[in-house]
């Protein structure tokens, strides 16, 4: 495919004004319209799938994302995508994504929505408690400092500054049951 | 993979076994594509199924799950038997010539040194001979009886094309055609690439799967060529990342070993412990440098408090009791000895092996922290089909979190690219991406820790953690990819690469394989150069960054021979001048010429291993049967994996083809993502595949009264699970030692959260892992059928 | 004819669907509702659809060589005729060529169903939900310079290029596959006097179900045609339910009029 980056940004060099964009109604891909991409802003990213790692270009207007598509610049997928990186736009704008901090009580039936800093603090305090009554700073005359009673799993979709801030902080608290998807 | 993504189009024939690249990596047929158009490269899809990458595949054959050793055994022998390999390659660059301890024996399955009490293997007699400089002994002729070469062959001699076909249930003519076609790539300026996932990896011997194809590619002479290599397809965005970035119990960052009790009680322990020697003056011995990565991650890490006199804090580092990988944490954790857990965008109920104990192992659990964007199947296990809330005391956060294009940070691809992504609109709502989440918790923990005082506060009163910009609230992740990258501890000035990093706390690297990544110049990962490099592979040199120092092809010393020419001219990726070398950056420092120095830089050796002494269960990959099978190991009388160890509270879970005659296995599909919360509450995906379903063959179908479409339970000793039935031809019986074997296939996507729900495979999977990793064994066990009533 | 054509090559399609997802992103089409798999092997939804213009249907696997099975995942969308039967048939003149593509005229469309009781190949459908017909405008409609469902495909099984340089590419490909699959064939040369996606099949056109020389509806026949469906659609007075039932009774005149 022989369509360069400088191309893409003006795909169809229409001139029509006004602001296009029908996220309700199918029926805006029928009627004849003015550039889809019109007065967005565009910005890369990789695909959060799987480990080929392609590029894609994420359109937003307004601060909202209305077109996520394959960067013909990738040198790998040259614009291309698969079904589900053609999909990432559903992510951008999906009604089950969570917005609010859960919480589930104890023995509790259904979720309650808390503020964060309340979720912090409690995060923190549980955090505390069990490390302090289950760490273990000897063994067998080895120092070990090792928080026997917390584990920590995850990171395999966290991006590379995530998932050192995560394996740093996890061993901090002495976290030896770590584990993700690599083992998996 | 030691190579790459775009490399694939160099290769000229491309073996694709334990994955089904066109389903799950499938911009990686582009290249294969490319491959077959261009240079006429052939496709060989080795699968029990007749998958979509088989359906484009010049030559397919099938074979039962759990056989792979068997079917890759015969390939060796093949080519052994039929000198079909690169003999000048494995002389020079392998270990072939070397001369093993002559009390080294291989017994009817069992290594020398086996110990039946603690199923695990004591390795002494599996070493080298030493001459009297402490330097390996090497025949070069091959012909001495205790050579590798000559063990080797010997050992495989009992994989012919006929055992084979008895244990895998490939036909004999269909094997000796991939036999013949792969070992082709013999020919020095021939070339093949190993394409692999997790069909190679989750049994009891996966390890020893992928050891097979390391051996194969030596012999062949592709490893370190453009177009050769093992390639391990990762299936997830950052899985490469994340591993290097150590999220598991046994590796800090940049592949150091965690310390353990027993063996690292002190700084000095774990480096004399863990940092190989050599007398060899051939080898580079690159692991000779692993003090200076952990003194300078330690350094990263605890900043000023770490001094020479203090080991530079070692002691701060948890030490584990035991192995902990993931079958035994959900196994403490089921025995209520774990109070808390964070689970940072993963969902291990639909993920994880023996799912149904996992969710029971999970309410013992005082508190979780469940970090993701949407609700999961496993933040609301309290609420899952069959379990009752009011009794489940586990108290729960769900914390919102941004997606990938809501925040700013790098990923690394399976080709070990390092690619920057931008924030292009604000997550929802108050979420947050997980670099601020744990940051949150971080400064509200130490701040308790300040207040309170509390166990061993030191790492958390002292730790570096400068992650904000003056005046802002929110982490920067730059400054984390700053400190991740290294800087000279003094000056503050970002290091170049890892060569300058010292083990006297100098200087301060979080993890040492990405140094180089964001250096004084910039933020490497983010370039978006276009510009191939002078030998015109497709390496971009230019695009991101790729660890280590950009090098994209690794072990690629090994792409020229003793002279420093390219084994192929036309398909060039580094050469010698006579005093420098061109092309990609060369393995080991670019001073040393190729006759001065061994190419693979990260053994002691500084040869490739076709014999490991490394290996819990064997330094010759063997066959062995999965842990559930229905049929004997023809090969020895060992019938699973000896050095695979049981853990003693699963001792009852397992299952016997008597009750549970098929043999089952599991994958994935285009469409959906791991354990699904990512496209099943997408609609564009579920539109596609909105159920949980699985395949079986037109034969198996008939003997049980299903048709197409039939809902159906599926079960063994560990769950009971309903699907749809899918019947297709391209799954068929295969005759093993003259019984027709069936297999159940299964996706493992689904689970009972998000917008499209279904039951989940691993409710059947085994809690039994591989001998050196404990990978579970998802991809054989045993279930039985039955259409629904 | 127009210059630019699709090219869809089955022996390099694996299946991943992007092209259906594509073309729904592109121009925001919603998910339909599906329960296991509407067709063969994977295939979903069954077909075509108001709101799905993009298809990909998976045949049953081929064991005839057990050696070499064949898997045929075949791309579908519209064909855009060179003549075509649904812009003849069209009472309202809505259906009309844009740069060279069929396309439907939304603010004329009547939702008659002419053009779906004509179209051989089933590829406009109308919607439930506004009561037009709807198919693939080649993204003319929402314009882009390589359509989205070509631009997102990885690997080369969709492209789209012009139209003579699709015929040499086809047949160039064709001899390379018929060492393989002798029966190979290339569809869309020649049928509706050329339509705009041409196919590269493993084997014979009618192994999958296209119709290797279909007739245009003659001039005289569409005429007839445009009368009855204007007529029903004007005594329904613009009422779905009523269109409905003249939709209904239209399409059995019609049949009539065609088995006569």
């Amino acid at each position: 495919m022989s369509i360069t980056r400088r191309d893409f940004l003006r795909l169809s060099g229409v001139t029509a004004a006004g602001a296009f964009f029908g996220g309700v109604s199918f029926l805006s891909g029928c009627k004849s319209a003015p550039d889809k991409l019109q007065g967005t802003r565009e910005s890369t990213t990789i695909c959060p799938y799987c480990g080929v790692g392609c590029g894609l270009i994420v359109s937003a207007r307004n601060g909202k994302v209305v077109n996520i598509e394959g960067d013909p610049d990738h040198p790998i997928n040259q614009g291309s995508l698969c079904s589900k990186g053609s999909a990432l736009y559903q992510i951008a704008d999906n009604p089950r994504r969570l917005s609010k901090v859960q919480y589930r009580k104890p023995y509790g039936t259904e979720w309650e929505e808390i503020p964060w800093d309340q979720a912090v603090k409690m995060i923190a305090r549980r955090v505390k408690d069990t490390r302090d009554a289950t760490f273990i700073e000897k063994e067998g005359g080895v120092t070990v400092n090792r928080c026997a009673g917390i584990a920590s799993l995850g990171g395999a979709a966290l991006d590379n500054e995530e998932c050192y801030a995560l394996s740093k902080f996890s061993r901090m608290l002495g976290i030896t049951y770590l584990e993700h998807q690599a083992r998996i | 993979m030691t190579n790459h993504w775009i490399d694939l189009k160099n290769a000229d024939v491309i073996l694709i076994m334990g994955s089904n690249a066109a389903e799950n990596h499938p911009i990686s047929f582009r290249w294969v594509q490319k491959a077959k158009d261009e240079r006429g490269a052939k496709l060989v899809v080795v699968d029990p199924r007749f998958t979509k990458s088989a359906s484009l595949a010049d030559l397919y054959a099938p074979l039962r799950p759990g056989s792979d050793l068997a079917f890759l055994g015969g390939v060796v022998n093949y080519a052994l038997e039929n000198e079909r390999i690169q003999k000048e390659y494995v002389v020079e660059y392998t270990n072939a010539t070397y001369l093993i301890n002559p009390d080294f024996r291989f017994n009817d399955g069992l290594f020398s040194g086996y110990d039946a009490g603690k199923k695990s293997y004591d390795n002494k007699s599996w070493a080298y001979q030493l001459d009297d400089k402490g330097i390996p002994k090497q025949d070069k002729t091959l012909k001495d009886p205790n050579c590798v070469y000559q063990l080797m062959k010997k050992h495989y001699a009992r994989y012919t094309p006929e055992k084979v076909e008895q244990s895998t249930g490939c036909p004999k003519e269909s094997f000796l055609k991939v036999a013949e076609l792969f070992t082709s790539t013999h020919k020095p300026d021939r070339v093949a690439t190993i394409m692999y996932a997790m069909g190679t990896t989750q049994h009891t011997v996966g390890t020893q799967n992928v050891r097979i194809y390391a051996v194969l590619q030596l012999l062949m002479g592709n490893m370190g060529l453009a177009g050769g290599g093992i390639n391990a397809l990762r299936g997830e965005s950052n899985v490469q990342g994340s591993t290097d970035a150590a999220l598991l119990w046994h590796i800090l960052p940049g592949y150091l070993p965690s310390p353990l009790a027993k063996k690292h009680q002190n700084l000095e322990a774990y480096i004399k412990g863990t940092t190989p020697k050599t007398n060899d003056p051939r080898s580079i011995n690159w692991w000779s440098n692993r003090p200076k990565y952990l003194i300078s991650m330690l350094k990263a890490w605890y900043g000023d408090a770490a001094t020479k006199e203090n080991d530079f804090c070692y002691d701060w580092l948890p030490k584990a009791h035991k192995p902990v990988p993931y079958i035994t944490l959900f196994e403490d954790m089921y025995a209520g000895q774990l109070k808390g857990a964070f689970y940072m965008g993963t969902n291990p109920i639909v993920g994880g092996p023996n799912a149904n104990r996992t969710a029971k192992g999970m309410e013992k659990l005082d508190w979780l922290v469940a970090v993701d964007l949407w609700e999961t199947d496993s933040s609301i296990y309290w609420k899952r089909p069959g379990a009752n809330a009011a009794q489940i005391k586990t108290e729960v956060f769900l914390l919102p979190a941004a997606a990938s294009f809501e925040k700013e940070g790098s990923v690394s691809n399976s080709g070990r690219w390092a690619q920057w992504r931008y924030k292009a609109q604000n997550p929802p709502g108050v979420a947050k991406s997980d670099l601020d989440i744990v940051d949150l918790i971080y400064r509200e923990l130490k701040a308790l820790y300040q207040k309170e005082g509390g166990s061993f506060a030191d790492p958390i009163l002292k730790m570096v953690w400068n992650y904000t910009e003056p005046g802002e609230h929110e982490v920067s992740p730059h400054l984390v990819a700053k400190e991740i990258n290294g800087y000279n501890y003094k000056s503050k000035k970002q290091m170049a690469s890892f060569v300058d990093l010292k083990d006297d706390g100098s200087t301060a690297c979080g993890n040492w394989i990405y140094g180089g990544s964001y250096t004084e110049k910039g933020n490497m990962m983010a370039r978006r150069g276009t510009k191939d490099a002078s030998n015109k592979l497709g390496m971009y040199p230019e695009w991101s960054w790729c660890w280590p120092v950009n090098r994209r092809i690794i072990y690629n010393r090994a792409a020229v021979n003793r002279q420093g020419e390219p084994w192929d001219k036309d398909r060039w990726v580094v050469k010698w001048t006579g005093s420098a070398w061109k092309g990609d950056i060369v393995d080991g420092g670019g001073t040393a010429g190729p006759g001065a120095k061994n190419p693979f830089i990260m053994n002691e050796e500084g040869v490739g291993r076709l014999f490991a002494k490394g290996l819990a269960d064997g330094p010759f990959p063997e066959h062995y049967e999965p842990m559930e099978t229905p049929v004997a190991n023809i090969f020895n009388s060992q019938r699973m994996n000896p050095a695979a160890k049981v853990l003693d509270t699963l001792k009852g879970d397992f299952g016997d083809a008597g009750r549970f005659p098929y043999v089952a296995t599991s994958y994935r599909v285009v469409e959906h993502w791991q354990a699904g919360a990512m496209t099943r509450n997408l609609p564009w995906l579920t539109e596609l595949v909105p159920d949980m379903f699985c395949e079986i063959s037109p034969s198996l179908a008939k003997a049980k009264g299903i048709e197409n479409g039939d809902r159906v339970r599926i079960f063994n000793s560990r769950g009971n699970i309903g699907a749809y039935a899918l019947v297709t031809e391209r799954v068929q019986p295969l005759k093993v030692q003259g019984r027709m074997v069936e297999m159940v296939g299964m996706i493992w996507h689904f689970g009972h959260g998000c917008g499209v729900s279904g039951d989940s495979c691993n409710q059947l999977t085994p809690s039994v892992g591989d001998a050196n990793t404990n990978i579970p064994e998802f991809k054989a066990f045993l279930v039985d059928i039955r259409k629904e009533a | 004819m127009s210059e630019k054509a699709f090219l869809v090559d089955t022996t390099k399609c694996s299946g991943c669907r992007s092209c259906q997802v594509a073309c729904k992103q592109w121009n925001n089409l919603p998910a339909e509702k599906t329960k296991f798999f509407a067709g063969p092997e994977l295939t979903n939804p069954k077909e075509l659809s108001a709101i799905t213009w993009n298809h990909v249907k998976f045949f049953e696997v081929d064991r005839s060589n057990p050696d070499h099975p064949i898997w045929t995942i075949m791309h579908k969308k519209c064909y855009h005729c060179e003549v075509a039967n649904c812009l003849r048939v069209c009472p309202e003149k809505a259906i009309y060529k844009k740069d060279g593509w069929v396309v439907i005229d939304q603010e004329k469309c009547i939702g008659c169903g002419a053009c779906v009781n004509e179209c051989i190949y089933m590829v406009p459908q109308v919607s439930d939900i506004d009561h037009k017909s709807h198919k693939c405008h080649a993204c003319v409609m929402n314009p882009r310079e390589i359509p989205a469902c070509a631009f997102a495909c990885p690997t080369g099984a969709l492209t789209y290029d012009n139209r003579l340089s699709v015929i040499k590419t086809a047949e160039k490909r064709l001899k390379e596959v018929k060492k393989d699959f002798p029966n190979a064939s290339i569809y869309g040369r020649d049928q509706f006097e050329g339509l705009k996606v041409i196919t590269i099949l493993r084997d014979r056109p009618e192994k999958y179900g296209l119709e290797l020389d279909p007739k245009p509806i003659d001039l005289v026949k569409a005429e007839s045609i445009r009368e009855t469906y204007k007529m029903l659609a004007f005594f329904s007075l613009g009422i779905p339910s009523l269109k409905r039932v003249a939709y209904r009774m239209a399409k059995s005149t019609v049949e009539k009029d065609r088995r006569a």
